[in-house]
């Protein structure tokens, strides 16, 4: 369906991946392709367990794949769902790190490193955090943190975990618009999500993992039908239409148990 | 003599033998020890277990041999192997040392397998060192250690428990004798006469001085000396700068750490501006059938000896001829010149002030 | 961050300053009494401090030949001990690590005696404890293993520190049974039981390069052992190197605990306590964090080794002086730490 130009553009490609838990012997998936272009956001939605973070891991070259291949054109920044750092390190501390692979094994951050880590923090919008201690963050304020660490890192991919797990649903709206916007700049955004919502105000693919086979990788608009999300999630789910909202749509969960049964079929 | 000894031993061991040994055995000698606690032996003692290290040298000089000696501590093996007790009694280079372990607790199946019908142990140092050889049924000689005055009942108890008592007495009176002799001559020097003296017990692994409650603490002071460390409690660590600080005017050296002699005192840059060492009065303590610096039978002629070191223009010429009598007394060994050169530490002490003049052959 | 920069220096001048102070003691406090004209005279020759002050050639030799050697050997095995504790605690991201708790003095201690047991003392010595140091190292590294990002691992660690420490210290007890009682035990001991009495000109040189070139190599690696307090992983995909900058922090902090085994025994607490003091009085900026260490631990032993010297005619052990005001200390932290995690 796609034209070979477009294929040539795709900054993160994967084909055939698949992730193998060997002491197991068991798939997590397989078979598993996926493209994104400059400025093209992925919403990776699944039920838990299904294997979104270990496929995060892999695009972002965490972990390695036990078959298929990537490609990654640019700097992959992973933004994990939480960091403990072990001692007391400070916003701007955290946010340097990102540097590190431009800091040779006995150098220090000089002044451009620290402009990149400021320049950063203030494309996530919490310049003014620099100096507190980001142990003392909400776990909101440690996100735009870890995103300002890979930004820093002048990635040109940025894989995020589960990002907004932790946050009310205007820190949701702000951290998503933020992703929004930064793939509005050209940076290509894969983030996993249990929202449906997300996907639909702000993604340009989603990607649903069913089960260790089945998955589907498209618009929203196209993947994400009442059928698809309704075996994704085991619950009856309604899409709706509404005018106000910017996409237009809206996936409503039916959470009584009742129902269960007539959807399962 | 010693083989009529032994036959009578056989005779009574047999006798033993045929008694069951429940019974108490009907002829024995009733001791009240250093602790204070009665032992009852066997009026013949066959095999005797000597664990404090200076009990070894004791037994023998009493006994005139090893023949009783079932088994000593591994600490009196130098005493044997580098002292002169190897060349006088050449059968100890084969005694046991399995029985004393580690701070003198007895090894209990070593013990057993000795059979041993006397064990002579410290008295002073709890019960976990006296316990495990009275529960195995076997009399304990207990005997404190401190000052060497506690040495003329160790002799006598010892004496009177291996059945001879007399040699013990005799050997006892001796040692008061010796010892007060040099009270006596002290006595009369006044104190701004009293050099300071320093003992220590370690020069090579860090300082350590002799303080309050050990036995050269009162041996130097008997001899006519100052301790500048008396109020330190026991053997003390210290740094040099205390030792700068106090300035002996003498500093005697142990016998425990190997090289060690006064040369290292004179090599280290520390050291010097110490009155002891500008004046040359740094001496290692001499060494015979025991180390002459803890307390032994042989504590009248450390006296003697040190006596001359501190004060040698009071010296009593001579000490030569006293050391070969007592070795004789105490040994039956007639000491040769070489023997008594090694034993007053002739060479290393070559050159302390007034050595060679106070201890070297006449010409 | 730029006004910052000279808040951030203030900390490290102050202990800069604490750390010439406590030298300054160290050299004119001691047993045997040197006024303080004299020391200038002796220190500063020719200058107007020292003049109509007397010489004493005993006062010059307790200061050029007993003193010196001896603060300055404090100072070097102090900030050494204090930044291989700093390191440790980024590197196994646990505030509880620390030389002695890992068991790397306990294998040293092994290594040092097997040394004076098969050679003597002398290089030998200071050979094995180093060995044996990082032998024991390399073992706690390995039982903990490297993903050590999960919340059992401060257990793990300590578990692993008393499975090494443990072994190590049979392993002593045994060489000091096999150990000639008269002639070889005694040094043994001694030597165990840490002090800095025996320190010389020549034992200072002796480990001189060693820490110092340790101590060079953890602040030139500042910026590491920053991002290893990440973990592994996480540090991995910022573009840290993790294994060659592993491999050199625990290099320099098995060098340097082995050395100051060698010259002045084992002496615990000063790397567990100096860093969290630091963190507390001055930050932990990354930037001179390791360098404040460094001078804290150096002021704190001489501190340490000067009161032990001169508060009575008996020279208290180092390490138990060291123990005796650094578990309290480390109460406190403690107390205060939880506090923290409580608000």
């Amino acid at each position: 369906m796609r034209s070979a130009e477009t294929v040539n553009e795709a900054v993160l490609r994967a084909e055939g991946l698949g992730y193998c838990i060997r002491a197991q012997q068991r798939w997590v998936f397989q078979d598993l392709a996926l493209q994104l272009r400059p400025g093209e956001l992925c919403a990776v939605l699944g039920p838990n367990g299904v294997g979104k973070s270990t496929l995060l891991r892999l695009l972002a070259n965490v972990q390695s794949q036990s078959a298929g291949r990537i490609e990654r054109q640019g700097r992959v920044g992973y933004v994990p769902q939480a960091v403990h750092p072990a001692l007391g390190l400070s916003v701007l501390e955290m946010v340097l790190l990102g540097r590190a692979s431009e800091i040779s094994l006995f150098g220090v951050p000089g002044q451009g490193d620290y402009d990149a880590a400021l320049l950063a923090l203030e494309r996530v919008q919490a310049a003014h955090l620099a100096q507190r201690p980001f142990g003392a963050l909400s776990g909101g304020e440690q996100q735009l943190v870890l995103m300002a660490r890979a930004l820093a890192a002048d990635a040109d991919i940025l894989i995020l975990d589960e990002p907004t797990a932790a946050l009310d649903w205007h820190k949701q709206s702000l951290l998503m618009g933020l992703l929004g916007e930064l793939a509005g700049q050209g940076m290509t955004i894969v983030v996993s999500t249990h929202a449906p919502q997300h996907a639909f105000d702000f993604a340009s693919h989603a990607l649903l993992l069913f089960d260790e086979r089945r998955h589907r990788f498209g618009p929203p608009a196209e993947v994400m039908d009442e059928a698809a999300l309704s075996a994704l999630y085991r619950l009856p789910v309604c899409r709706l239409e509404l005018p106000v909202m910017a996409s237009g749509v809206a996936a409503i969960p039916v959470f009584r148990k009742s129902v269960d049964e007539e959807v399962e079929r | 003599m010693h083989a009529l000894n032994k036959i009578a031993g056989m005779l009574l061991l047999a006798g033993a033998l045929c008694v069951p040994l429940s019974a108490p055995l009907e002829a024995s000698v009733t001791l009240t020890d250093q602790s204070g606690k009665t032992v009852v032996l066997p009026e013949r003692v066959e095999r005797v277990v000597a664990i404090p290290i200076p009990l070894a040298s004791m037994v023998m000089a009493i006994d005139g041999g090893v023949e009783r000696l079932s088994s000593i501590n591994e600490g009196a093996r130098s005493d044997i192997e580098e002292g002169l007790l190897g060349t006088m009694f050449p059968q100890a280079r084969t005694l046991s040392t399995a029985v004393a372990g580690e701070n003198f607790v007895p090894n209990s199946e070593a013990l057993a397998a000795s059979r041993a019908d006397l064990v002579i142990q410290w008295g002073d140092r709890g019960e976990a060192v006296t316990e495990p050889i009275r529960r195995l049924g076997m009399p304990v000689l207990a005997l404190r250690y401190g000052d060497s005055m506690l040495v003329s009942d160790w002799l006598r108890l010892t004496g009177a428990a291996l059945g001879k008592g007399e040699r013990g007495q005799m050997l006892a009176g001796w040692f008061e004798q010796g010892v007060h002799a040099i009270e006596r001559r002290s006595a009369a020097i006044a104190p701004e006469q009293r050099p300071k003296v320093l003992y220590l017990m370690r020069a090579r692994a860090g300082l350590q001085v002799a303080g309050k409650g050990t036995s050269m603490d009162a041996d130097l002071r008997r001899a006519g000396g100052v301790n500048p460390a008396a109020e330190l409690p026991g053997f003390a660590p210290v740094g040099i700068e205390q030792i700068l600080a106090w300035n002996p005017d003498v500093i005697l050296l142990n016998n425990f750490e190997p090289g060690l002699s006064p040369q290292t005192l004179f090599e280290d840059r520390r050291f010097s501006g110490i009155a002891a060492l500008d004046s040359r009065r740094v001496y290692l303590y001499p060494r015979g059938g025991f180390r002459w610096d803890p307390p032994s039978q042989e504590t009248p002629l450390t006296l003697d000896w040190l006596f001359a070191v501190l004060h040698p223009e009071r010296a009593e010429p001579g000490l030569r001829d006293r050391v070969r009598a007592a070795y004789q007394l105490l040994y039956g060994h007639e000491l040769n010149e070489a023997e008594l050169g090694q034993l007053l530490r002739l060479e290393l002490n070559a050159a302390g002030r007034n050595y060679v003049e106070l201890f070297g052959a006449q010409r | 961050m730029r006004s910052g920069r000279k808040v951030l220096w203030r900390g490290s001048s102050g202990l800069l300053l604490l750390l010439g102070l406590s030298l300054l003691a160290g050299l004119v406090l001691g047993r045997y009494t040197i006024p303080l004209t004299q020391v200038a005279g002796i220190l500063l020759p020719g200058s107007w401090l020292g003049a109509g002050a007397e010489s004493d050639p005993v006062a010059t030799r307790v200061i050029e030949l007993v003193r010196l050697p001896r603060v300055l050997l404090a100072a070097l095995v102090g900030a050494g001990l204090a930044a291989a504790g700093a390191a440790l605690q980024s590197l196994f991201r646990n505030p509880l690590a620390e030389p002695q708790l890992l068991g790397v003095s306990s294998g040293a201690a092994f290594g040092g005696v097997l040394g004076m047991l098969l050679v003597g003392d002398g290089p030998a010595v200071v050979a094995g404890a180093m060995i044996w140091g990082l032998l024991a190292l390399a073992a706690v590294f390995w039982l903990v293993g490297h993903q050590s990002a999960g919340r059992g691992s401060a257990v793990l660690l300590v578990l692993a520190g008393i499975v090494v420490s443990g072994v190590f210290a049979a392993a002593v007890s045994l060489l000091k049974l096999l150990a000639d009682p008269q002639n070889q035990l005694p040094a043994i001991v001694f030597w165990l039981m840490g002090s800095l009495a025996n320190a010389s000109h020549e034992r200072m040189l002796l480990v001189l390069p060693c820490i110092a070139l340790s101590l060079l190599l953890l602040y030139r690696l500042r910026f590491q052992l920053m991002a290893l307090a990440l973990g592994e992983e996480d540090a991995r995909n910022l573009g840290v190197r993790v294994g060659p900058a592993r491999w050199l922090i625990l290099i320099a902090v098995g060098l340097i605990t082995a050395a100051s085994v060698a010259v002045c025994g084992v002496i615990a607490w000063v790397g567990l306590v100096v860093p969290h003091l630091v963190r507390m009085g001055v930050g932990s900026d990354h930037r001179n964090f390791m360098l404040n260490v460094m001078l804290a631990g150096a002021a704190y032993l001489v501190m340490v080794d000067t009161l032990s010297r001169t508060v009575a005619e008996v020279e208290i052990p180092l390490g138990v002086l060291t123990a005796l005001l650094g578990a309290p200390l480390f109460a406190v932290l403690i107390r205060r730490l939880g506090r923290g995690m409580e608000a």
